[in-house]
């Protein structure tokens, strides 16, 4: 429907109810309001999500203002270039997400795990909420801190995730 | 739809929804974020785990696969002697290549073979006080599995009384020495692996 056809009807259903009430009818009337929306980092977002700041900050990126977790030779905060084949690597406290929204939320990670396999070798990543799982109710200005465990098994220097979590947050009511 | 247009829906909706909730609620929220893990050699790992450049003793190292292999046996040319102590230097370096400090031991073991902290080591805690590093890393040598950090000199019989695991701040490392002493199990054929552990020093008991 074209817009100057919207207008004529809306216009025609307002006359209508000019004539029963006996009001100074109008025609038509088109208001702007303001809107202001701001991107903002996901550290300060409704969503805040950053760094659990417990010394473990070096696997968390953050560029683009976007967080990041990179076990990998390309982080350069990180001497390692990567988890040790056929060990259990544990990172605790990596990261958190807190409700700087004005309601309660139900916070969900997906997925929780993720595996790669060469024949054999297997690298099994799971990300590990602390409170609750597998989605966690966060009241206003509540957190939860996700850790990081890391199997190989027997190893295989191949092996790598380079995926991707999204992180839902969802009013409770 | 033109901008114009647009800009006029958005208000009325937004004038809606505060009318109903009474909040500036946000609904829900989802975002993908980017996750990688790769799996490195020992030798570059978080936990680097190599031989020593240079080192005579290499030869019993093999860091041809992506984890470290030691081999003192026939099949590499040799065996330890029974009823001798044997030192077998610069066999292994140790680096922390994380982000925070921590303890780092051996377990597994097998029966009077040890592994020690070498005096070339970068750690924390080399003393010969409570809470101090002497130079034992396997759980066999003079290291308490429930106290590895000695921190509490009230702990057990054996609190205070042993030594530290080594602690290792990012970066530092140790140079490790294997020796066994005494009589060795009768035909000792141990062909297993062993635990090289590295834990967060404030998670260490």
């Amino acid at each position: 429907m074209k817009r100057r056809q919207v207008i004529a009807a809306i216009g025609a259903l307002s006359g209508g109810g000019a004539v029963v009430t006996g009001t100074g009818a109008f025609t038509s009337v088109e208001a702007n309001r303001d809107v202001s929306v701001q991107v903002a980092d996901d550290s300060s977002a409704l969503l805040r999500m950053a760094a659990a700041g417990e010394g473990n900050d070096g696997y968390i990126t953050t560029g683009g203002g976007e967080l990041g977790i990179d076990l990998t030779s390309d982080n350069d905060a990180v001497g390692g270039e990567g988890v040790n084949a056929n060990a259990t690597t544990v990172i605790a406290d990596l990261f958190e997400i807190q409700n700087q929204g004005t309601q309660e939320i139900e916070v969900e990670v997906t997925p929780l795990s993720f595996v790669d396999a060469d024949g054999s070798d297997t690298l099994l990543v799971l990300v590990v909420p602390q409170s609750s799982f597998p989605s966690v109710t966060l009241g206003v200005g509540e957190t939860e801190t996700y850790s990081l465990v890391v199997n190989t098994f027997p190893g295989g220097n191949s092996l790598e995730v380079d995926d991707t979590i999204t992180v839902t947050g969802e009013a409770t009511n | 739809m033109q901008r114009r247009k647009f800009i006029a829906g958005v208000g009325s909706l937004a004038a809606g929804a505060a009318a109903v909730t009474g909040t500036g609620a946000f609904t829900s929220v989802s975002a993908n974020r980017d996750l990688e893990v790769q799996v490195a050699d020992d030798a570059s790992a978080l936990l680097a785990i190599d031989d020593i450049d240079g080192s005579p003793n290499s030869e019993y190292v093999d860091v041809s696969d992506n984890s470290v292999s030691i081999d003192i046996s026939t099949t590499n040319g040799v065996g330890l002697n029974d009823n001798a102590t044997t030192k077998i230097l610069d066999l292994l370096k140790i680096k922390n290549q994380g982000t925070q400090p921590v303890y780092v031991w051996a377990s597994g073991m097998p029966s009077n073979v040890k592994l020690a902290v070498q005096p070339s080591s970068q750690i924390q805690n080399d003393g010969t006080g409570a809470g101090e590093n002497q130079g034992a890393l396997s759980l066999n040598s003079n290291l308490s599995a429930d106290d590895l950090d000695d921190d509490d000199p009230q702990a057990g019989e054996s609190g205070g009384a042993e030594e530290a695991a080594p602690l290792l701040n990012a970066g530092d490392f140790i140079n490790v020495e294997l020796f066994s002493s005494g009589d060795l199990p009768d035909n000792l054929d141990f062909d297993g692996q062993i635990t090289i552990n590295a834990e967060d020093a404030d998670q260490v008991d």
